[in-house]
């Protein structure tokens, strides 16, 4: 799971620095894996201004520019063909180390011009594939500026191992979150409110009888009027910074709110739905259907499946179709938020060798509320970049039975860890965390866990998630007694 | 009589000037033999007058007899003679060094299984041991792993062939199904360190297909994670032999435990080599936990009436870390050389009196 600083920034207020909130990380239960701070790694290159660009008396790829560095005028040799005078662009001065071309530039004669320094290419920076010229930035940048802190680009972006149990850190709210509970900030308010919407969407859910069982909750709704096209720069900027493809912003609003908040979403195109409904049901053995990533896929009888009149064209939490799926021309956008069977998911994806974001938080267990509870935020999100008018919301499935009481002895956190925490500190570490506590008998409480943590199974997850809070370092040392008189007779 | 005065005359020299056994049995046999020179004398006493008779058998017995002896004494003397300079030729110098001996050398593996054996035998643990062929049951269900948990598809598991119930064994992928055996077997409290082979599908320069593990179980009434951390600490700061290493616990999830807790200990990579002790880095070195409930339940105890902790290591890394041995790979080549270089004399039985390191 990667997410950028600034990206945590949104849910979690806090003053502390990337170190401080990346040891306590570890210290919860999420594992650092890396840590990549563009400010550090691209720091010396430099916005740079093209004063003049003829060309090379030698060489006909070839042009001198003379060049701004913010303090003195350099001659600089240069092959790009879209170096021109007036182009502001990234500029790695002599003894920089260039990334994408692994070599540290030096003054020297190119064909017998002298040249100091080097004009780039995204590519030449690793920040993408693009190669065919140096970067064009914005022409008010100014000369000599920090390019990484310039171009906005001055993100870090963190890397942190999930382990199995922890599907709700499978998305940046859930990591905020725990950090708050640790006293590493505090979580921002979410707006959760429900968006009522303007009309019936014409689209309408349908499950069929075989696969009742598999979904407890679907919600979708229609989106009338849209205008799909580049997503706006924060958003790219943010889907680049943790590896994942811009690609147009109806496709980036799913896959940042799957990131953002641990919830998946599939957006249709609704013009290319055949019939008014969408229908949940199992496959049938032999049924093919084309994905998202343009390959074909034979389904067996156990693998759910959502299709339309024309048939199945989407693999339940596993991947979307290409036939219903969104283009640059969508205008009318049917968005899918379901809960399916965990089992379910992951069974149909090993069987296809089909590996995907989606699937990988569907097997984990989803916020069982989240079809209902994150509609409402998620059609806001979608009509402020896309526009649009927003329809009732269209909801199937008796709802996922996430509801449960877990009986729990505050002394049981001693008795198990060796940590005596007042229960007033155990009560407010669970209800940071979002659990709920019945306290009216004060010696046996009724925890209520949310919905986010399917993982919740017994008192002594209770008893875990109160000490990972309250810091494993401040478990005690004790020595094993040394009458122990168990196993066979020693000598 | 003139005659046998000369014969004795010459036999006596003959067999005084005898220099070997051999010499004086070829003289014996001339002598006294039945074709022999005194055997000869004997037979012609029937062709003699009888007053010559008496006398003249008289002097050859007694030549019979002077030759006789003179030949024992002259072969005791021989034999001795003999014995003395086999003694001289074969003596021996018992003060002298042993000649060096090729020896065998103990495999790293073997080794640091001991060193884990003593430290924790030390704190009253004792081994137990299960079999590597285990059923789908005790590598997985009973540890609180149902089909489809994720924490399964990252075993990567040797199946075997179902048997007649159509359950498939499999090749355990860890050392904890013991802790299952020992506890449906015994009562608590239990104490015990489970050492062996384990088996995951993973063939690449940081992976063998068979490598090994060594499990730690604790189960008593009143066995908190503070004895947990108490445990483990003590047990890094002697296997690696320094009582300053740091050592972290961090959150984790097993699916048999509940708290879990990874183990770090702290290391230092400064200079481009890794340098354990105390330094700006951590290294993972095991996994630990307080029992899951469910597994107890499982083994037919009461969770609310005893509890425990468990762990695991695996014993190559722990190898090569502790004795600089840079590549998991070799450890399975066989190769001579390395056995020679990395191996252990093997009666140089790790103790904690001796230490460790």
């Amino acid at each position: 799971m990667k997410f950028t600083w600034s990206w945590l920034h949104d849910h979690l207020e806090t003053k502390q620095d990337l170190a401080a909130i990346c040891e306590a990380l570890v210290m919860l239960g999420l594992e650092v894996e890396g840590i990549d701070d563009p400010a550090a790694r691209l720091g010396a290159f430099r916005v740079a201004e093209i004063l003049s660009a003829r060309p090379h008396p030698e060489a006909d790829r070839l042009q001198l520019c003379e060049v701004d560095d913010g303090s003195q005028t350099l001659q600089i040799v240069c092959g790009a063909p879209n170096a021109r005078a007036g182009l502001k662009t990234v500029l790695a001065p002599v003894g920089t180390y260039v990334p994408g071309a692994d070599i540290t530039i030096k003054q020297g004669k190119i064909r017998g011009e002298l040249s100091n320094g080097m004009l780039c290419s995204e590519a030449e920076l690793g920040l993408s594939d693009e190669a065919d010229g140096i970067m064009e930035l914005d022409s008010s940048l100014k000369a000599g500026a920090n390019f990484v802190e310039a171009s906005g680009l001055a993100d870090p972006v963190i890397e942190i191992a999930i382990t199995p149990n922890r599907g709700d850190c499978l998305g940046v709210r859930g990591i905020a979150r725990d950090l708050a509970a640790a006293g590493h900030g505090k979580l921002k308010e979410l707006d959760l409110s429900e968006e009522a919407g303007e009309f019936d969407s014409p689209i309408s859910w349908q499950i069929a009888e075989n696969a009742a069982d598999l979904v407890p909750r679907v919600s979708g709704r229609l989106f009338d009027g849209v205008s799909n096209g580049p997503s706006p720069d924060w958003m790219a900027r943010r889907l680049t910074a943790v590896g994942q493809r811009p690609i147009s912003a109806l496709v980036d609003i799913t896959n940042y709110v799957m990131l953002d908040l641990g919830r998946p979403l599939h957006a249709y195109d609704a013009d290319k739905i055949a019939g008014d409904k969408l229908i949940i049901r199992r496959a049938e053995a032999g049924e093919e259907l084309t994905a998202l990533n343009e390959k074909t896929y034979q389904l067996a009888s156990d693998m759910l499946v959502i299709g339309d009149a024309h048939g199945a064209d989407d693999i339940a939490g596993v991947m979307g179709g290409a036939r219903t799926g969104v283009s640059e021309t969508t205008s009318r956008m049917f968005l899918e938020m379901a809960v399916f069977d965990p089992i379910s998911v992951a069974s149909t994806g090993r069987q296809l060798n089909l590996h995907s974001d989606a699937r990988y938080r569907f097997e984990r267990g989803l916020d069982g509320s989240s079809p209902d509870s994150l509609a409402g935020y998620v059609a806001r999100l979608v009509q402020q970049i896309c526009g649009g008018k927003i329809s009732r919301l269209e909801i199937a499935g008796p709802g996922v039975s996430w509801q449960r009481q877990i009986a729990f002895v505050p002394a049981r956190t001693a008795a198990l860890t060796g940590i005596s925490i007042r229960p007033e500190e155990q009560a407010g570490i669970l209800e940071r965390l979002g659990f709920e506590i019945d306290r009216k008998q004060p010696d046996s409480w009724q925890v209520s866990p949310p919905a986010w943590r399917n993982d919740i199974d017994g008192a002594a997850d209770l008893v875990e998630e109160v000490v990972r809070i309250h810091g494993f370092d401040k478990l005690p040392m004790t020595a094993l007694p040394r009458d122990f008189l168990g196993g066979p007779p020693r000598l | 009589m003139a005659g046998l005065e000369d014969l004795k005359t010459d036999l006596l020299a003959a067999i005084k000037a005898a220099d070997s056994s051999d010499a004086l049995e070829k003289l014996r046999v001339e002598a006294l033999g039945k074709k022999g020179h005194i055997s000869a004398e004997l037979a012609r006493l029937g062709s003699m007058p009888p007053e010559e008779r008496k006398a003249f058998g008289q002097a050859v017995n007694q030549l019979k007899n002077e030759v006789t002896d003179a030949l024992a004494a002259a072969k005791a003397s021989l034999s001795q003679a003999e014995m003395n300079s086999r003694l001289a030729a074969e003596k021996v110098d018992v003060t002298l060094p042993v000649r060096p001996e090729s020896q065998g050398r103990l495999h790293p593996l073997s080794r640091v299984m001991e060193e884990i054996a003593a430290i924790f035998a030390d704190m009253g643990f004792v081994i137990a041991e299960g079999p590597d062929i285990e059923s789908d049951y005790y590598n997985f269900t009973a540890l609180n792993i149902p089909p489809e948990h994720p924490a399964r598809q990252e075993h990567d598991t040797f199946y075997l062939k179902a048997g007649a119930d159509g359950s498939r064994p499999v090749l355990r992928t860890h050392t904890s199904p013991v802790q299952i055996r020992t506890m449906q077997a015994s009562e608590p409290p239990i104490r015990i360190i489970v050492p062996g082979r384990t088996y995951r599908s993973d063939h690449d320069a940081t992976h063998s297909p068979m490598f090994h593990q060594c499990e730690g179980l604790v189960i008593g009434p009143d066995i908190h994670m503070g004895h947990l951390k108490a445990v483990l600490i003590d047990f890094c700061r002697a296997f690696f032999g320094m009582e300053d290493l740091p050592v972290r616990f961090r959150p984790s999830y097993f699916p048999f435990t509940e708290p879990s807790a990874e183990v770090d200990i702290g290391c230092s990579r400064a200079g481009g080599g890794l340098q354990i002790g105390a330094g700006e880095d951590w290294l993972e070195i095991l996994g630990s936990g307080m029992v899951n409930p469910r597994v107890l339940e499982n083994c037919g105890y009461d969770p609310d009436k005893v509890q425990g902790f468990a762990f695991g290591m695996g014993i190559e890394r722990l190898a090569m870390l502790k004795y600089g041995i840079p590549d998991l790979r070799t450890f399975y080549d066989s190769d001579m050389r390395w056995l020679r270089h990395y191996g252990f004399v093997p009666s140089d039985m790790p103790a904690l009196h001796s230490g460790l390191v």
